[in-house]
């Protein structure tokens, strides 16, 4: 885990799974995102971290175009998903937030749904038949670190759940896509302490069998979960490096201001 | 289950770095046998690759270092990981000191291969096996967390001060009694003093293990005792 | 115990402001309380089975509000049936679908303001649209459609109210499982929403049962001696009924007009009911 190989010349940025070429992004007149470039190693996972309205929040949300549910945002630029311009006239986002799938800074699991169908919610409103059900259930639940507390439970509301479960019963629901990417908007921010670490753990263990980007304004977390880490400030990209480099000697003043707190 | 999880988490980081000091420790112990063995055996190629060594032993610091530097940035470590990463650091620098000494009892190999040979070395190697002993044995007192090994290893310094002091007897009676012995005498004077700072820095590495365990701090408490009283000496 | 004193003797403001508020809860029902009672002294000695079920009659001791009672009640469902998707789908559009601008807030505002339109306008709207226009005569339909017009604005707004309670993350974790914005509004909006929509809706009709002024305007008949067969039939309703029967000079109608009076605040009395049950029942299946 500690990454001893930042010597060795292997580099996994070479082939990104996702990747922006400068990408802009705008709420109305406000510029959100300047020109940001950035590859998204496959299969490790990238923390993006910088004050709040850095744009960190923006940013992962133009990687599976969600920030087009919010009116009055708009986007110049390409953001590549295998190689293909997630942006392109052929690319549907529905399809596209199937590959590329998000987990909230709320636990927000649907209150009119059983644990069961909370988790097989994405593939019903992909209008796909499910015959064997309980075999993708327990496969998402049992990713999602969530299988042993809730298997005999699975009739019972999502909401009757802790918020830790709650969040894992939303990693599960987006795992049970099977996505390839799996974005994850400061997932902890509303959790106790137990079940950050909880989540965290989750996220050691999805890395490898997916792409996963976190932002997180809890550089600790960061620090602790992540492979590689950018720092974003005013809309900008700062720093874009292995974590350990980030976090032990950031190239720039201003990451190093940050990291260590003395920030303003 | 997941609790058990996290534990590993954390302790992949523990458990790498500890590999890591681990194999360092082998190879000091490694570096300070051979040159004992080349001083003993006139083996001036030996000498060499100790001499040689060290710089292995060095980058392995350097690796360990940078190892519990990412660990504590990353980690964050607290309470006892926290007293675990900061004992490895000083561990890790009292034996790449070792190496050095591995490596300045080499270099007195080098030196007196040079000279005629001399009489047979009784003492020093039996010295040398007393200080490599005690690496091991902080090692593997480090290694299970055992403060009651850590304890007789710092017993058994006494141990190793005294062969120093009846090496030194030793040798200056044979520098009275030749002058031609004396650079000879002074060389390995210097092999058994590095012998002795060997056996004293393994005390130091038991006291870090001592610390690691029980939060307890044993260090300069000898001294401290020595000067309340002083009829002790 | 010196910390309550304090506070009471502290607080006689309060209490002055305190008693104004009870007085303000009493009055509405004591007026309400005197209302049905008078209802109820007038109206008792003819409410029985033969009221229900009989006939209007010029004999006020025979006449009954069965056709009344049918019609409001055929009514009630044709006005539900046309309002509910139309109110739900407007509500649906302003809510979900329509992007701020001035045409959508000049919609908004507009709304707001036909909810305090007077019902006669409404019923003289229903006569020249439907009645005439539409050549729907005086029909029950007509009828419908000028509560359903009526009820409109007011079924509109209570369903935006309860779209506006589902939260923004829902939605947004409906669209990050790739929904598009149908299944989302469709799956997941309103199986949240629709307990608290049904019950404003209820509500609402609950005062549309006792509408008299449009259905006037729009000449519902007020002796009708048979039920409604379909929505093109003739009609009449409960309020009008009781309007007639109160206009007669006999004193003998009077009575029946209480009693009718007590049969409509049975009925509304018993959707409000439904409303409350309903919502308790529904939003046990929606776990906050």
């Amino acid at each position: 885990m500690l990454k001893q190989d930042i010597k060795k010349p292997k580099n996994i940025f070479r082939s990104p799974k996702m990747r922006s070429d400068n990408l802009k992004a705008w709420f109305g007149s406000h510029e959100a995102l300047n020109e940001i470039s950035l590859s998204i190693p496959t299969f490790h996972v990238t923390a993006i971290i910088g004050p709040s309205g850095c744009g960190k929040s923006t940013f992962i949300r133009c990687l599976n175009r969600m920030h087009e549910v919010v009116p009055g945002t708009r986007i110049q630029g390409n953001v590549y998903l295998d190689e293909v311009d997630i942006y392109g006239s052929s690319i549907n986002p529905v399809n596209l937030r199937k590959r590329v799938g998000m987990v909230f800074q709320k636990p927000n699991p649907f209150p009119t749904m059983s644990i069961r169908d909370n988790v097989l919610a994405g593939l019903r409103l992909q209008g796909m038949k499910t015959y064997d059900s309980d075999e993708v259930v327990e496969k998402a639940l049992v990713r999602a670190a969530l299988w042993d507390e809730v298997k005999d439970i699975l009739k019972r509301p999502g909401l009757s759940l802790s918020g830790g479960q709650q969040q894992r019963l939303c990693i599960a629901r987006a795992l049970a896509l099977e996505p390839e990417v799996l974005l994850m908007d400061e997932p902890c921010s509303a959790l106790d302490p137990i079940a950050s670490a909880k989540i965290e753990e989750l996220i050691h263990e999805l890395r490898g069998k997916y792409t996963v980007v976190i932002v997180t304004h809890n550089m600790q977390q960061a620090a602790r979960v992540s492979d590689v880490t950018a720092f974003f400030y005013m809309g900008k990209l700062v720093e874009f490096d292995y974590t350990e480099k980030i976090f032990t000697n950031p190239k720039y003043k201003k990451t190093e201001e940050y990291v260590t707190g003395r920030f303003g | 289950m997941l609790s058990t999880r996290k534990i590993k988490s954390f302790e992949r980081d523990i458990e790498e770095i500890t590999e890591a000091l681990t194999q360092m420790g082998g190879m000091v112990e490694k570096s300070i046998l051979t040159a004992i063995l080349s001083l003993n055996t006139r083996n001036t190629r030996l000498a060499k690759e100790v001499i040689r060594y060290d710089q292995d032993i060095d980058q392995k610091e350097i690796d360990i270092d940078r190892l519990c530097i990412n660990y504590i940035a990353l980690q964050q470590p607290k309470a006892s990981d926290l007293r675990f990463v900061t004992a490895v650091m000083k561990i890790n620098n009292e034996l790449e000191r070792m190496g050095d000494y591995a490596e300045s009892i080499a270099r007195q190999t080098l030196f007196l291969a040079k000279k005629p040979a001399w009489r047979e070395l009784v003492n020093i190697p039996r010295m040398a096996e007393i200080a490599t002993s005690m690496v091991r044995e902080c090692l593997d007192a480090f290694l299970k967390r055992d403060v009651k090994l850590a304890y007789e290893v710092i017993a058994r310094d006494e141990e190793a001060d005294k062969m120093q002091s009846k090496i030194y007897k030793n040798l200056l009676n044979d520098m009275l009694t030749d002058k031609e012995n004396i650079e000879r005498a002074s060389s390995l004077l210097l092999v058994s003093s590095k012998l002795e700072r060997i056996a004293d820095q393994s005390t130091n590495i038991c006291e870090e293990v001592i610390y690691l365990v029980t939060g307890k701090i044993v260090r300069h408490r000898e001294k401290v005792h020595a000067l309340s009283s002083p009829s002790d000496s | 115990m010196i910390f309550k004193k304090k506070f009471i003797k502290e607080s006689t403001s309060e209490n002055a402001f305190k008693a104004i508020c009870f007085v303000a809860i009493l009055l509405p029902i004591l007026l309400i309380i005197v209302l049905i009672g008078d209802a109820l002294i007038d109206g008792w000695s003819r409410l029985n089975l033969d009221f229900l079920l009989g006939l209007p009659s010029r004999k006020a001791e025979i006449a009954g509000l069965l056709p009344a009672l049918m019609g409001s009640f055929y009514l009630m469902l044709l006005t539900a049936a046309i309002a509910i998707p139309l109110g739900l789908g407007a509500a649906i559009y302003l809510e979900e679908y329509a992007s701020e601008s001035f045409l959508t807030s000049l919609i908004e505002i507009n709304i707001s303001n036909l909810a305090g339109v007077p019902s006669i306008i409404y019923g003289l709207l229903g006569l020249e649209i439907f009645v005439r226009m539409s050549h729907m005569g005086r029909s029950l339909l007509a009828g419908a459609c000028t509560l359903a017009l009526l009820l409109l604005p007011m079924v509109i707004m209570v369903s935006r109210e309860s779209l506006r309670v589902v939260p923004k993350s829902l939605r947004e974790a409906c669209f990050a499982l790739g929904a598009d914005r149908f299944q989302t509004i469709w799956k997941v909006v309103l199986p949240m929403s629709f307990p608290g929509a049904l019950t404003g809706i209820i509500l609402s009709m609950a005062r549309a049962i006792g509408e008299t002024a449009p259905l006037i305007t729009i000449g519902a008949l007020t002796y009708v001696a048979f039920l409604p067969d379909s929505i093109h039939s003739a009609f009449t309703a409960m309020p009008i009924q009781i309007f007639n029967w109160i206009s007669r000079p006999q004193k003998d109608f009077h009575i029946n007009a209480a009693a009718g009076i007590i049969v409509l605040l049975l009925v509304m009395l018993i959707l409000n009911a439904l409303a409350i049950w309903l919502r308790a029942r529904l939003q046990r299946k929606v776990y906050w």
